[in-house]
């Protein structure tokens, strides 16, 4: 399933939850504030040695791209035609615009920076969700739980993410038999055809809604008889969770990131910019230059 | 007074909102302190209800209309929150997959004792013990969702003992689950009995399991409480009303007592256990045979099972392997197995040895790693799931899964619309399997609508509407009551009389003794061995190797076999037949 915890033994397993929470934080601030694709690539492969210090399989992280790459393939052209094609949008970049040339029928102009651009949120927003991936992956869902429990979150919220949570491979196990009941009444699933896709989602979504309500009313009595509400004030944890010196050190040194992050992306310091990569490009023109 | 009693009911009548009629009716009773009470009664009878009213989920959780007291230990359940009386009655319920909350089974556990406010140290010092008493070491970091469901009924009994409630409720604790995940939990309830000695009410349709060990007994139907008191005076006195009602009464019981209404016994009581039935039986039969006949006893032929004719196979399993891609499962290790027109098979064995596995693959919706299925004499991969659907069609064993439309018209229409069929067609199938199934008067309804046993008949129902000329069936009789279990059975063998083949996958001995026309026992993703029957049955060892147990009638014909009775009976009635015979001869 796609949301299973990964049990190793590392510095990055034994850090409080919360430290990671930071950790994911930071670099999406990180990630926000920069706009260039020199610094997010930089950023990326950051994000790479994370995952090779938890030691969590790379295929198993990228097992949830398959749900993503169809979000970002709508969202690449609708940037192109909307966003990427504003001069005055890619003026900020405070470089001379390059025309590459004109999407054919529409006409509408093809920004060297436009495509830069696009680059950078697409990328920007499949590492945001991998960063996520990446936290559930390396923190049993529950220990997230108790500790937002802990940063005095209500009870009932935080049992239903980890109740959330705990009910996700069933649902999805459900959702498998639900299609298969299909496919064996000769109904079509699985068409390459993303409008007909949608279309017999829709036609399956009413009866799984069914499903789930029926479910949500069988854990709602089921809690009840656990005497839930008995007195949330005073519920106690068998789960403990303790801030040691490692994770007050991470935390300070994730602190000073973070207000890094911050003054980069406020005031820019012309560093985290299209600029950059612009004039890494023309030196690597002239380098090239230099040869032809 | 209210010291004595732990649950006093007076009075109490409750209806569900948006229902007709009341769940239950004048309910009246009164369990003292440390009593064990089994429920028991048809489907809809009420008893579910009135679990739910003793920790007053009816009427807090449910809304509708309630009447009359209940009083448990001493407080009327109608003044205090419902959080508090959890803490006092524990509850169990059927499906316990719908009752576990937590990722862990150590959470899960400490779920209950967290709410109460019991300090941590005090939870893990129980935790430890209760693991123990509910055979669960070793378990405490496995999501409760990946056990086997013995084990996950045995984690949600344990997250209530975790609670030390000083009631005990348990709604059919074994109905969802297999003989061996079922004999597991009527483990630990007779554990629970011995040690805690604690009041404890349960629902349950496997009587014989509990007979010697309730101190009382009541049988409700509609709403009512209709019988009361110890169970064996039950039995004995009312076989033939509990058998009307759908119960599954000891099929010893029910032999001794068609004997005595053919006049064959006289005065004996009833027995309700395999045993007493022998000693009664052997002491009858000594009377009345004055020399031990050892010759072969009368057979009954049956129908041909189909294997030793020479036609092509309507399926045939060539050494299937299967494997699932995910977490490298071995679940088929190479499964050979010829099914043959107008057959009535049963697939036999525990969950997770591969027999669902199996019959997918019949329906194109699992490949073969390995080997090869054969449909019509013809190999299955040249063939779409569709196009296998005409030949081959499956019921699922939750009807919520597969009843998709907004009427019982449109489910039926489903399948033959999705073919392409014509119009007129279409219409004609449709009313044809409706009158076939007597569906005709639901077509209007919403499946969602419907009973257990009706949601049932419409999912065959939408699946004849294409025609199939073999019938799976996944588990036709779990989770139901005894008497709707039958009339599916009844429903099948009519299909099959009107020559569509059979499978069915089933725990229930009983049932496919009577009905099947082979059997094929899996393990642990082989075949262990198939036949009739009359041949599988016998072979006691065997069936214990996979916790499967003979039909009672079966054992009793093998303890009775020195008076000359075959140790291959299946059924009741050829029981009654056999020693009919025996006896009047011997007279």
């Amino acid at each position: 399933m796609s949301f299973d915890y990964i049990p190793r033994d590392t510095l990055v397993h034994r850090l409080d939850p919360r430290v990671k929470l930071l950790i994911v934080l930071t670099l999406m601030l990180y990630f926000i504030s920069v706009d260039d694709s020199f610094t997010l690539t930089l950023l990326t492969i950051a994000y790479i040695i994370l995952i090779a210090v938890s030691k969590v399989p790379f295929r198993r992280v990228l097992s949830i791209a398959k749900a993503i790459i169809p979000a970002v393939l709508i969202y690449i052209p609708l940037n192109m035609l909307f966003i990427a094609a504003n001069p005055h949008q890619l003026q900020l970049f405070g470089h001379e615009l390059i025309l590459i040339g004109h999407i054919p029928l529409l006409g509408i102009p093809v920004y060297f920076q436009g495509v830069i651009y696009t680059f950078n949120c697409s990328l920007r927003m499949f590492i945001i969700l991998l960063l996520f991936r990446w936290l559930t992956m390396v923190t049993p869902i529950n220990r997230l739980v108790v500790s937002l429990t802990k940063m005095k979150a209500p009870p009932s919220l935080s049992v239903a993410t980890s109740i959330a949570f705990s009910y996700l491979p069933v649902v999805l196990r459900e959702a498998k038999t639900m299609q298969e009941a299909y496919a064996l009444r000769a109904f079509k699933t699985e068409y390459r055809n993303p409008f007909k896709k949608i279309k017999i989602l829709s036609k399956m979504m009413f009866p799984m809604f069914m499903n789930s309500f029926k479910r949500g009313y069988d854990i709602a009595i089921a809690l009840e008889a656990r005497a839930f509400n008995y007195d949330p004030k005073h519920r106690t944890s068998i789960v403990e969770i303790k801030y040691t010196k490692v994770d007050w050190v991470f935390t300070i040194i994730l602190l000073i990131l973070m207000v890094i992050a911050i003054l980069i992306g406020r005031w820019g310091l012309n560093y985290a910019n299209i600029e950059l990569t612009m004039k890494i490009l023309e030196a690597l023109k002239q380098y090239i230059h230099q040869f032809t | 007074m209210t010291e004595e009693y732990d649950i006093i009911m007076e009075n109490v009548t409750y209806k569900y909102p948006n229902s007709e009629r009341p769940a239950i009716q004048d309910i009246c009773l009164r369990v003292k302190k440390g009593e064990f009470v089994l429920i028991t009664g048809p489907a809809g009878a009420g008893k579910t209800t009135l679990c739910r009213c003793l920790n007053g989920l009816v009427p807090r959780f449910y809304g509708g209309e309630f009447e009359g007291d209940v009083i448990v230990k001493g407080y009327n359940t109608k003044r205090e929150e419902q959080s508090f009386l959890a803490s006092m009655v524990g509850l169990l319920f059927q499906d316990p997959a719908s009752q576990l909350l937590c990722a862990t089974v150590k959470e899960e556990l400490a779920f209950g004792p967290e709410n109460l406010g019991i300090p941590p140290e005090k939870i893990l010092q129980d935790l430890e013990k209760v693991l123990k008493d509910v055979r669960l070491e070793g378990y405490e970091e496995r999501s409760p969702h990946t056990l086997s469901g013995g084990e996950q009924q045995a984690c949600a009994l344990a997250s209530i003992m975790m609670m030390h409630p000083s009631i005990y409720v348990l709604d059919e604790p074994t109905s969802n689950l297999d003989p061996l995940g079922s004999y597991r939990v009527f483990q630990l309830i007779k554990d629970l009995i011995r040690r805690e000695k604690r009041t404890i009410i349960i629902v349950e349709h496997k009587l014989d399991e509990l007979v010697n060990l309730a101190d009382r007994m009541l049988v409700m139907s509609e709403g009512q409480i209709i019988l009361e008191g110890k169970p064996r005076e039950i039995i004995k006195s009312n076989v033939d009303l509990l058998e009307e009602l759908g119960l599954k009464v000891p099929q010893v019981s029910l032999l001794i007592n068609k004997l005595k209404n053919n006049g064959l016994i006289s005065d004996s009581p009833i027995p309700t256990t395999l045993d007493e039935c022998y000693k009664l039986l052997s002491r009858v039969l000594k009377q009345k045979i004055v020399r031990k006949e050892v010759k072969k006893p009368m057979r009954h032929v049956e129908g041909s099972s189909g294997a030793e004719n020479n036609k092509t196979p309507i399926i045939e399993a060539r050494d299937v392997h299967f494997v699932y891609p995910e977490g490298n499962v071995v679940a088929l290790r190479g499964v050979s197995l010829k099914i043959y027109e107008k057959d009535f098979l049963a697939i036999l064995g525990q969950n997770g040895s591969g027999k669902t596995t199996l019959v997918k693959h019949f329906t194109g919706l699992l490949r073969p790693t390995r080997g090869k299925i054969f449909i019509e004499g013809e190999d299955a991969e040249n063939f779409t799931i569709s196009q296998l659907a005409t030949k081959v069609g499956y019921v699922f064993q939750n009807p919520d899964f597969q009843l998709v439309c907004r009427s019982v018209k449109e489910e039926l229409e489903f399948g033959p619309k999705n073919l392409g069929l014509s119009e007129d067609e279409i219409e004609k199938r449709v009313m044809n399997v409706a009158k076939d199934l007597n569906i005709l008067h639901l077509l209007q309804k919403n499946p969602r609508d419907l009973s257990k046993g009706e949601k049932q008949r419409v999912a065959v129902a939408s699946v004849l509407t294409m025609n199939p000329k073999v019938l799976i069936i996944d588990e036709p009789t779990t989770g139901q009551d005894f008497g709707t279990a039958i009339k599916m059975m009844e429903l099948y063998k009519r299909l099959n009389e009107e020559g569509i083949t059979i499978i069915i996958i089933t725990h229930d001995m009983q049932l496919a003794a009577e009905y099947a026309k082979r059997v094929v026992i899996m393990r642990n993703g082989t075949i262990l061995c198939e036949g009739p029957p009359k041949e599988v049955f016998v072979q006691r060892q065997l069936l214990e190797s996979t916790f499967l147990k003979p039909p009672q009638i079966t054992l009793l014909s093998q303890l009775l076999s020195d008076y000359g009775i075959p140790p291959d009976v299946l059924s009741v009635d050829e029981m009654v037949d056999i020693l009919t015979q025996l006896i009047r001869r011997g007279s």
